[in-house]
């Protein structure tokens, strides 16, 4: 067997809106890390909404992430897929009814899995919304992809979902200092109507400072991080591309937090094409636009 | 104030999008998420457009707005929202009709009901004009041709206050984020 030398590398795509074709650009950024010779393995962590799979036109699979759930296999590694291109394995999403509220024990086993997966690249196709089932699987990514389009209410969803993983990444570290205080702060903060003096994170961090300088360096390193990188999807025009700018400028004076890179895939109807005939389009169509924005991506992560 | 064009959604940040869209666009609108209220906003406003965002309506409202869209004739109504539920409004009366699928795109929505509402003004003049009697249906059905001639609405689609322009956009957000 060879053996894996480099670390694995986590990455997280997520789509909060729902819609905006983060499956399709998952399924074509493993394609392109393949094709890069990097092995890869995507998997399908949209609990009970998965399709991944049909993205990547498999239709019929041994195994799913459901065996692993239900303890059928001891191993995630047990579970991957050929999928018939060189490099790359598959995960099919699991079903079965109550998945999408995964126990903790069960999302814990999964994460310590998906750590020792034997792979340069292990790709998270997670679900939409904000759930901490999704915010979790961002949290252990060493990278995280979020897309959007330029849609306002797809906008808002993402700068809700980052609210969301900013103060659950904040709460998990404050618990530490065992001071109600701060937990208490954090509650407050979220709701920037009753407590608009806390709604900057800098007003926040100040506030945390007066009561424990140690926390307060901590918020700091923590908010250092978070540096998502943001995948503007589905652009039509020069003047769409602008839209991450507004987000960006948001996330910096109220989260605190900034991206690490904003990566554009423009609207092209070779996407429509090949989902309609079940394929990739890094293999129906790899001379498309689609499918150059994408290798930018596979590029970007690949460093 | 003479409303004229009557919004309704279920979903309070589609909803809010489309009255602010339309509102910066200089025009009169009314949003609601009770559908007998938009049956009764219909007959007493009679606005020139009734937009009805589908999103996040439950079955039953669904059919209502199915069965109230089929029975008016005294405006142009557009329907919002994802193709499988559109698809239900699809059957019937098609003539005053417009429909367009998610994702919602306010600068489509826009362009549309400036192009349906400069129409309806132009018509509204010819048959004053013409000292004919100015029912609303004639002016509606000559819509039905609208694409045939670009408007004025289309030269100008940049100034649109679409998501595109960074300080709207971060002004909306704001707003809908209440950070301000």
């Amino acid at each position: 067997m060879v053996v894996n030398k480099n670390p694995v590398e986590i990455v997280a795509v997520i789509g909060p809106k729902g819609g905006v074709g983060k499956t399709s650009i998952s399924a074509n950024l493993a394609i392109s890390l393949a094709q890069l010779g990097k092995k890869v393995v995507a998997i399908d962590l949209d609990l009970g909404a998965s399709n991944l799979n049909t993205f990547l036109g498999i239709r019929s699979s041994k195994y799913t992430l459901d065996d692993f759930i239900l303890n059928k296999v001891g191993k995630l590694q047990e579970i991957v897929l050929e999928t018939g291109l060189e490099n790359m394995g598959f995960i099919c999403g699991g079903n079965i009814p109550g998945i999408a509220n995964l126990h903790y024990s069960k999302k814990m086993k999964l994460i310590r899995n998906l750590a020792m997966l034997d792979y340069d690249f292990v790709l998270l196709d997670l679900g939409a919304g904000a759930s901490y089932n999704v915010v979790d699987f961002v949290i252990i990514s060493q990278k995280s992809l979020l897309v959007t389009t330029p849609e306002i209410p797809s906008i808002l969803n993402t700068y809700s979902f980052l609210k969301t993983l900013v103060f659950r990444r904040l709460t998990m570290a404050l618990k530490e200092f065992h001071n109600q205080t701060l937990l208490d702060l954090l509650e407050q903060a979220r709701d920037v109507e009753k407590n608009p003096h806390l709604k900057r994170m800098d007003d926040l961090v100040q506030v945390i400072q007066k009561i424990d300088s140690s926390a307060s360096r901590l918020v700091k390193q923590i908010l250092l991080g978070i540096r998502p990188a943001m995948i503007l999807n589905r652009i039509r025009s020069g003047k769409d591309e602008k839209a991450c700018v507004a987000i960006e400028n948001l996330m910096r004076q109220y989260l605190g937090i900034e991206c690490s890179k904003i990566l554009h895939v423009h609207e092209d109807a070779s996407v429509g094409h090949a989902i309609a005939k079940m394929k990739p389009v890094m293999i129906n169509n790899p001379g498309s636009v689609f499918a150059n924005d994408i290798n930018e991506i596979a590029m970007f992560l690949t460093g | 104030m003479s409303v004229q064009v009557i919004i309704y959604s279920s979903d309070r940040i589609r909803g809010g999008i489309l009255r602010e869209i339309l509102r910066r666009n200089k025009t009169e609108t009314l949003l609601l998420d009770n559908i007998m209220d938009v049956k009764s906003a219909i007959s007493s406003h009679k606005p020139d457009i009734a937009i009805f965002d589908t999103s996040n309506s439950l079955k039953n409202e669904i059919n209502s707005l199915k069965h109230l869209s089929s029975s008016i004739e005294e405006c142009f109504v557009m329907i919002l929202g994802d193709a499988l539920i559109i698809n239900v409004f699809h059957d019937g009366n098609l003539w005053n009709k417009l429909f367009l699928t998610d994702p919602l795109d306010p600068e489509i929505i826009i362009s549309k009901s400036r192009e349906i509402l400069s129409r309806i003004q132009e018509n509204r003049a010819t048959v004053k004009s013409s000292d004919h009697d100015s029912t609303t249906a004639p002016v509606i059905r000559n819509i039905e041709n609208m694409e045939e001639k670009p408007s004025v609405a289309d030269e100008d689609i940049d100034l649109v206050d679409h998501n595109l322009d960074i300080e709207h956009l971060e002004s909306d957000l704001r707003q809908y984020l209440k950070l301000d």
